[in-house]
């Protein structure tokens, strides 16, 4: 390849990539969480290859650094400020397009993932930072069924534990056995008042061979009035 | 043959031509005594009139019920008590029936219009005028309407009156009368 063809080439490639930075810069579909991966478009490779070219370079003209001249020149003029375009593009380090590109990429992926990174709850914790939406607005619409538990609860205090409420028997599989509490006097004064008996009566059959008659219970059968009248005379 | 119901036919008769009360039987002269009268009778009285005149009003009593007997020695039980106790519904003594505990004879008098003291001589007369016993009543427990006379004799009475007044019920003291007997 000859000079003038590599220098024809650069000069492509800076028409290339003017007009690539003049344009909307498409997204870049990877992933912000890895933004080490991002590649520079295409100017990396075409530079890789104008090395073995500047080592074909002569003595008097440095294409290269004239190439660099004119791209910072480009670059100057769409990305600085106006203040800093003011200073000439003697005071302008030598930029590299590429390096621009690639490094505001990095930064916007690095934006974005910062943003996500700040939406997202930490992976160490297990309660969501906040509700969801929907949830939130049922709640205010119409209320917690519970109360919402806070997200950071102090650590529960020493000492005697608060007594359970009580079991609800609804269950009629409710087959646990407990052991029994100590009937405590604060426990008796804490039932309630209006106790029921409930009674457990056995069942009685009639039957005629409960007792067993060794004697006549009472042989006395008068007849006759005077009979009677006489033996309770005689009592 | 004594029929064992009362038969209550003319036994009072009304003489009003000549102003008088007459029972059938003895034909003896009866007065329409209001119970009341009676009773201020007995307030007022000493014990010993109002023995004599309940026996009085019970000699009568049970010498009608007697005739209507016929024979009172052989009469049953249903008989004896059927034609006694008419005769005192007739003079307004009250219901009569017995009660048999054990051994002893207990008479059962219901809204009877006498007091207590006259009602026991009243009916311990009727039995002896009845049946030719020499009884003795004693009163066991009376409450509105219904009056329980022990029939005995004198000294069983007597433990049953004791025995009442200690505090014992009055079924217990019968069956306490029965203690010791043969």
């Amino acid at each position: 390849m000859s000079r003038a063809e590599t220098i024809q080439k650069l000069e492509a490639l800076l028409e290339r990539v003017r007009t690539r930075s003049a344009g909307p810069r498409p997204r870049p579909s990877h992933s912000p969480a890895e933004p080490e991966v991002v590649e520079p478009p295409v100017v990396a490779p075409e530079l890789a290859a104008v090395v073995p070219i500047a080592e074909q370079r002569g003595a008097g003209e440095d294409p290269d650094s004239r190439e660099r001249l004119v791209a910072a020149e480009s670059a100057a003029t769409e990305t600085a400020p106006a203040g800093a375009s003011a200073r000439g593009p003697e005071s302008v380090p030598p930029i590299d397009v590429a390096e621009l590109e690639v490094t505001a990429e990095v930064e916007v992926a690095a934006e974005e993932a910062e943003e996500e990174v700040e939406e997202r709850a930490p992976a160490s914790s297990r309660r969501p930072v906040a509700p969801e939406p929907e949830e939130r607005l049922a709640q205010i619409a119409f209320g917690a069924e519970e109360p919402l538990q806070p997200l950071h609860t102090p650590p529960p205090e020493s000492g005697r534990l608060p007594a359970a409420p009580g079991a609800q028997f609804e269950d009629p599989d409710f087959t646990s056995v407990r052991s029994a509490t100590p009937l405590l006097p604060r426990r008796v004064e804490a039932l309630p008042r209006g106790i029921e008996p409930e009674a457990v009566r056995p069942e009685r059959a009639p039957s005629d061979a409960v007792g067993e008659v060794v004697a006549e219970a009472q042989r006395f059968a008068p007849q006759t009035f005077v009979a009677l009248l006489d033996a309770s005379l005689s009592l | 043959m004594v029929a064992s119901s009362f038969d209550p036919t003319h036994a009072v008769r009304f003489d009003l031509p000549r102003g008088s009360v007459r029972t059938r039987g003895d034909d003896d002269r009866v007065l329409l005594v209001p119970a009341a009268a009676l009773d201020d009778l007995v307030r007022s009285a000493a014990p010993e009139a109002v023995e004599v005149l309940g026996r009085a009003l019970g000699a009568a009593i049970g010498r009608r019920a007697a005739a209507r007997m016929g024979d009172p020695q052989s009469a049953s039980l249903e008989t004896f008590v059927a034609q006694l106790g008419g005769e005192a519904a007739v003079a307004g003594v009250g219901a009569l029936s017995i009660e048999r505990w054990g051994r002893a004879l207990v008479i059962v008098i219901e809204d009877s219009p006498l007091v207590g003291t006259l009602l026991v001589h009243t009916l311990a007369s009727a039995v002896e005028a009845s049946s030719g016993r020499r009884a003795s009543c004693t009163l066991l427990s009376r409450d509105d309407r219904i009056a329980r006379i022990l029939v005995s004799s004198e000294r069983a009475a007597a433990r049953v009156r004791a025995w009442i007044a200690s505090g014992v019920g009055w079924n217990e003291a019968v069956i306490k009368l029965h203690e010791g007997a043969a």
